[in-house]
């Protein structure tokens, strides 16, 4: 039985095949994260630094010296016939797959080019991505690449990833003691992931490709996304340095795990297949 | 696909295992036949004799502090079951005092709750606790990754272990202390050999078993004498530590901490998680006629409003026999365990 439905899946897919000739490659799509700070670009402090070049919408002043977070299970959702696409997610202690890692200092930003490979022929309209990793893959213990505990995003009294991570210094913020258990030397600490009995800190987020991403055969495709920092403190809540200046608990950083899902957006999306495929 | 690949490789060692020699045992985990099955992720981390060897290595190495000065071994010794002898409150680096007492090792293979508030879930994530905690081992775990990179030992002992060419990294690290501390499994107490073998007790010990079946088994439930819960048993009338609140934030679980194993329990003196009773006759005296009132205060230690659970003098002494008989010398003196 399973031979016969593998034949038949075989067989479809050749017919395919026939239907669009040899140039029915998959092609590439990269996303690309761009870490803003509303219209402008983010500029990162060094750790501890005094200068506050930054504002939240209570107009107080802040820096950022470390933005992190996890991308994982993308799919891209097809239109017209086109199947939707779901990266692979395969986690290991080797080299797990579909977990990604944007991590931004000053020195720099690492884990931003997320490639997509093998993007099945056909038209996209939109994009999902889990921020965070989800708490399935942490009963299966101990993870390597972007997943590695010495990446510093696995809770160690609690069980868990942080899916972001915003630490910085704020000129009117207090410095507290991290949970109990820790110092936290930064004055801004907001380390997100987890869940409660009736929330999860774990989005998914999903966002509409205005340019739909359009592969055509062996083709590459680029999705600029930003990641506001300014919007992580405001939106459905107004977060306050004075009173919320570090959250490493569930619950605690709720109200910024509910502003995260107005923080990304798609900047821009090109096509190098364009021309061959145009779309109203 | 991975994880049947690693299925079926446990399963073929299994078979392997079955087909050895009678005369060598061959080396892995054995699942004693009276314990809940394990629940351990086996298939993701295969138990081998390297893999185990080069944890207890690790578990021995002060490699893990900052200034290399405290071991895993340091708090849990394995003449007490792995439990910390000599502190009431844990001391690690700087001579720093702890939160808690260091609870024994033994049996991690059949839970998915670790420390007392039960705040992780996997054996694998167990050391990140202590190796960051600034009062125990206080070091990032990425640079004890590279502090084992640049070991020529570590790098042979990783290649023994995982296979010529792997890279050392945290998941392996841990992979090994796991399979270290997975196989401490102690099920051969006198109590294991009467229930199994129908060896002899005491009759004073097997009057503390049915008073302790009538009394305290409904928490300290079955064979590995715990039901996983968490409970308040009335040490304070004022949260004096939130315990499990830490990790669900309901008002609920203040003060509320997992129910221990009491196996080994006459070897891993101080008790409680603050280690405030020294001996099994305080513990027994306060379930007796100490229990505080509070909030959260477990209602089997409140029925009939009747605050603890009234014992005489030789009822309490009934049950210390019997759980004297809980402990696993074989457990405890087994030189598998000893440090390298
Ligand atoms: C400074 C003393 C100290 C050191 C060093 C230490 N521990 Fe512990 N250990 C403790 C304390 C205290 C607890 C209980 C903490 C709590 O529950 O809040 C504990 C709990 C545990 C537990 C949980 C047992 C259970 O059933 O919940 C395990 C397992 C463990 N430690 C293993 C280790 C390993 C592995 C290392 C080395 C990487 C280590 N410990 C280093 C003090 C220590
Ligand atoms: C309502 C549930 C409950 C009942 C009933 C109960 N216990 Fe406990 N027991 C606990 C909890 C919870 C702890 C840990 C409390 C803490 O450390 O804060 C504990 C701790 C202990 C400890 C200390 C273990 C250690 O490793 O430090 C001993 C010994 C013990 N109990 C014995 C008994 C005996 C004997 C009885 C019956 C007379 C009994 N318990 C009845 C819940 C219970
Ligand atoms: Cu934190």
């Amino acid at each position: 039985m399973v031979i016969a439905l593998a034949a038949i899946v075989f067989f479809s897919a050749c017919d395919d095949e026939d239907e669009g000739g040899e140039m029915d490659m998959p092609g590439t799509v990269t996303l690309m994260f761009d870490n803003v700070a509303g219209d402008a670009d983010l500029v990162l402090e060094a750790d501890a630094s005094t200068n506050y070049n930054l504002t939240n919408a209570l107009d107080q002043a802040f820096n950022v010296d470390l933005l992190g977070y996890y991308i994982s299970e993308i799919k891209l959702t097809g239109m017209e016939g086109t199947a939707d696409y779901a990266d692979e997610v395969v986690y290991s202690a080797e080299e797990p797959l579909g977990f990604y890692l944007v991590e931004e200092t000053v020195d720099g930003i690492s884990g931003h080019m997320i490639t997509l490979k093998d993007v099945p022929m056909g038209h996209y309209t939109s994009v999902t991505f889990t921020l965070g990793v989800s708490m399935d893959y942490l009963s299966e213990g101990a993870q390597g690449g972007a997943l590695s505990e010495s990446n510093g995003y696995v809770w160690s009294w609690n069980s868990g990833y942080i899916g972001y991570k915003l630490e910085g210094a704020a000129e009117h913020g207090e410095a507290s003691e991290h949970h109990g258990r820790q110092n936290e030397a930064a004055s801004l600490a907001y380390h997100l992931g987890g869940e409660g009995e009736d929330f999860s800190n774990i989005k998914t987020i999903t966002l509409d490709l205005g340019t739909h991403v359009m592969i055509s055969s062996a083709s590459t495709s680029m999705v600029t996304i930003t990641s506001d920092v300014l919007k992580a403190l405001t939106g459905e809540t107004d977060i306050d340095f004075t009173t919320l200046a570090t959250a490493h608990a569930p619950a605690q950083s709720q109200p910024i795990g509910n502003n995260l899902m107005s923080a990304f957006a798609v900047e821009s999306v090109e096509n190098d297949a364009e021309s061959t495929h145009e779309h109203e | 696909m991975r994880k049947k690949l690693g299925f079926l490789l446990v399963m073929g060692w299994l078979l392997m295992a079955c087909e050895g020699d009678k005369g060598e045992i061959p080396f892995g985990f054995v699942q004693p036949e009276h314990f809940p099955a394990a629940t351990y992720t086996f298939d993701n981390n295969p138990i081998s004799k390297e893999g185990f060897e080069l944890g207890k290595f690790i578990f021995n190495d002060p490699l893990l502090s900052r200034d290399s000065t405290v071991s895993c071994a340091s708090c849990h010794d394995q003449r007490v079951a792995f439990a910390d002898p000599q502190h009431r409150l844990s001391i690690g680096i700087d001579a720093q005092i702890g939160a808690r007492n260091a609870p024994p090792i033994f049996n991690l293979a059949f839970v998915n709750a670790f420390f007392w508030d039960g705040g992780v879930t996997h054996v694998d994530f167990i050391p990140l606790n202590p190796i960051a905690n600034p009062v125990e081992m206080d070091q990032d775990i990425a640079v004890v990754i590279e502090k084992m990179r640049a070991s020529a030992l570590y790098q042979q002992k990783f290649a023994t272990a995982f296979g010529e060419g792997t890279e050392i990294n945290s998941a392996r690290m841990l992979h090994a202390l796991s399979q270290f501390m997975v196989m401490m499994v102690s099920a051969n107490s006198s109590y294991d050999q009467y229930l199994l073998e129908g060896a002899a007790l005491s009759e004073s010990a097997l009057r503390g078993l049915a008073l302790f079946e009538e009394n305290c088994a409904t928490c300290h439930e079955g064979n590995l004498f715990t039901d996983g819960s968490f409970r308040n048993n009335g040490l304070d009338t004022e949260v004096t530590d939130i315990g499990r609140y830490l990790i669900t934030e309901e008002n609920g679980d203040l003060a509320k901490f997992k129910v221990p194993s009491l196996r080994n329990i006459a070897l891993t003196a101080p008790y409680m998680h603050d280690g405030r009773f020294e001996t099994l006759d305080e513990v027994l005296t306060h379930y007796s006629s100490g229990v505080q009132q509070s909030a959260t205060l477990d209602p089997l230690l409140q029925a009939g409003g009747i605050l603890g659970i009234p014992l005489s003098d030789a009822q309490q002494s009934d049950i210390i026999t019997f759980l004297e008989t809980l402990t696993d010398e074989e457990f405890v003196s087994n030189p598998l365990f000893f440090a390298p």
